[in-house]
């Protein structure tokens, strides 16, 4: 059963697996390259940018199909429908592997390429389960809103989208405490859950 | 004789405007049910409440023996699904998409399906999204009838498809059942489709039940009467009077349409003073339109 879950996924997949796979082979390469010891980084916000989209495009191919025949074909097969989430969401992690595997070999190879100065030290296996950390939230937050109907979703978008607006303009015309600020500084430190895709994300670091 | 579908007193609400109120439905095992109505009667969300995709507001359902929509799964063993719109994924070819329903079914029968794939000629190599509505209507039915169900359920199957098409699928259909003895719950506003295949008839209007009873009854039982002399109806009749015309000027006397009609309730009339003068049969969907039209008059009159 789960054989055809990952086959299914992999056929809704493979097209946008294929540039991630590469983005995330290069991406590596692009940071060894323009490190600088003294100057910021660019390349270190591309690595979690690329975990969230590859979060984003699992999460969204494996619930693509099931939104188009509006889950009828799910909800016919014999199983439970929590079941059927899980075996699509244990088909996306095992397709999100691919994209790590290849910023492993990414970065194991720029490590091995690289000759970094004095007192500079290559991460490749850090760097990559950190990518893969971030992968993984990424992926499970979007597979939990890919997995409502559209119209849920829009609720939801609209939902987060409005209470940011509003906290805002609260905020700037009151004076008051800039609640949308505050939910980001919870999610975006420790010990939030998106605290991942922050800090330092370099190949080469002292 | 047991049930293969039961629902009990089952409400739900679709919308403010619709609901189905107080189905009771009671599908004998091994028989085939024509489940007949007009578009948006209620027929499709009755399907989808008797294979566990919607949940009633109130009532019990029993589909196979097991409670829906509680033991949903377990009652998908054994049913085959054609829904109305194609549900398997459009991007799969016929052989991915036979073997990924394969691997939810145990009972899934390969040599079958590859049989059948030569009778109805589908290359399994074909991606699902360019076939025609005949090729996918086959493929659909297919996929049912390979997981060797004890009920088939059916969503218009053949709505859309050309003669010889309709001819395959429900060729294909009937063999099964001959051979395994299935129940099926097919539903269709094609009316004399299902008088050819069904022993069983259900009518559906505006979410209601409004008649179940053996095909055989309800092509016998609704009759067309001319009566002469007609008089004031008090008291019983031993019929079911479904509709009442007066003289259209053309035709001498009124025209009576009744239900559960006997050759022996001639003497009816005369007990009352009247004059039966012909007793006219009606096809299937000629009896179909004068029970909703009866039902729709007596939900009016309430």
């Amino acid at each position: 059963m789960f054989k055809q879950i990952l086959y299914a996924h992999w056929k809704a997949s493979h097209l946008v697996l294929l540039p991630l796979t590469l983005a995330a082979f290069a991406l590596p390469m692009y940071s060894a390259s323009h490190f600088s010891v003294t100057d910021f980084d660019v390349s270190s916000g591309f690595f979690p940018a690329l975990a969230i989209v590859a979060g984003f495009a699992m999460a969204a191919t494996a619930w693509q199909w099931d939104q188009q025949g509006k889950q009828i074909y799910a909800m016919s097969l014999p199983i439970h429908g929590w079941e059927y989430a899980l075996l699509r969401m244990a088909a996306g992690s095992v397709a999100l592997m691919v994209p790590v595997a290849a910023l492993w070999l990414g970065s194991s190879a720029s490590a091995i390429a690289a000759s970094p100065p004095a007192g500079v030290v290559a991460y490749p296996h850090s760097l990559s389960l950190r990518f893969l950390n971030a992968s993984v939230v990424a992926y499970a937050g979007w597979f939990a809103l890919f997995s409502g109907r559209q119209r849920h979703q829009l609720i939801f978008a609209g939902g987060v989208l409005a209470f940011f607006v509003l906290s805002t303009l609260l905020a700037s015309t009151f004076g008051i405490v800039d609640l949308s600020q505050k939910l980001l500084e919870f999610l975006l430190s420790s010990p939030g859950p998106f605290e991942v895709f922050t800090g330092s994300w370099r190949l080469l670091d002292v | 004789m047991s049930n293969e579908i039961e629902f009990r007193d089952v409400n739900y609400r679709t919308s403010k405007t619709f609901s189905i109120k107080s189905l009771d439905l009671n599908v004998p095992k091994g028989s085939l049910y024509g489940f007949l109505g007009p578009n948006g009667s209620g027929k499709s969300t009755t399907i989808k409440l008797l294979t566990g995709m919607l949940r009633p507001k109130s009532g019990s359902i029993r589909v196979c023996g097991f409670d829906v929509p509680g033991d949903t799964p377990r009652m998908l063993q054994f049913t085959g699904y054609v829904p109305e719109r194609p549900h398997v994924f459009p991007s799969f070819r016929i052989d991915e998409a036979l073997a990924f329903h394969a691997a939810f079914y145990p009972s899934w029968d390969s040599d079958w399906a590859d049989d059948m794939l030569d009778k109805f000629r589908l290359d399994p190599k074909q991606k699902i999204a360019a076939l025609s509505k005949g090729e996918t209507g086959k493929l659909l039915i297919l996929m049912a009838l390979s997981q060797r169900p004890q009920l088939l359920v059916l969503d218009e199957p053949t709505d859309g498809l050309d003669p010889v098409a309709r001819r395959d699928v429900l060729t294909a259909m009937l063999d099964y059942v001959s051979e395994t003895q299935a129940t099926v719950f097919i539903s269709s506003h094609l009316v004399h489709e299902l008088e050819r295949i069904c022993d069983w008839v259900g009518v559906m209007d505006d979410g209601c039940l409004v008649a179940e009873l053996p095909m055989q009854a309800f092509k016998n039982g609704i009759k067309r009467l001319r009566v002469g002399d007609a008089p004031n109806i008090e008291g019983e009749t031993p019929f079911v009077l479904l509709n009442r015309k007066p003289h259209d000027g053309v035709v001498p006397g009124e025209t009576w349409i009744v239900r559960g009609w006997q050759k022996d309730m001639r003497n009816y009339f005369d007990t009352v003073g009247a004059t039966l003068k012909d007793v006219i049969d009606l096809d299937l969907e000629e009896g179909f339109v004068e029970l909703l039209n009866s039902a729709r008059e007596e939900t009016d009159r309430v």
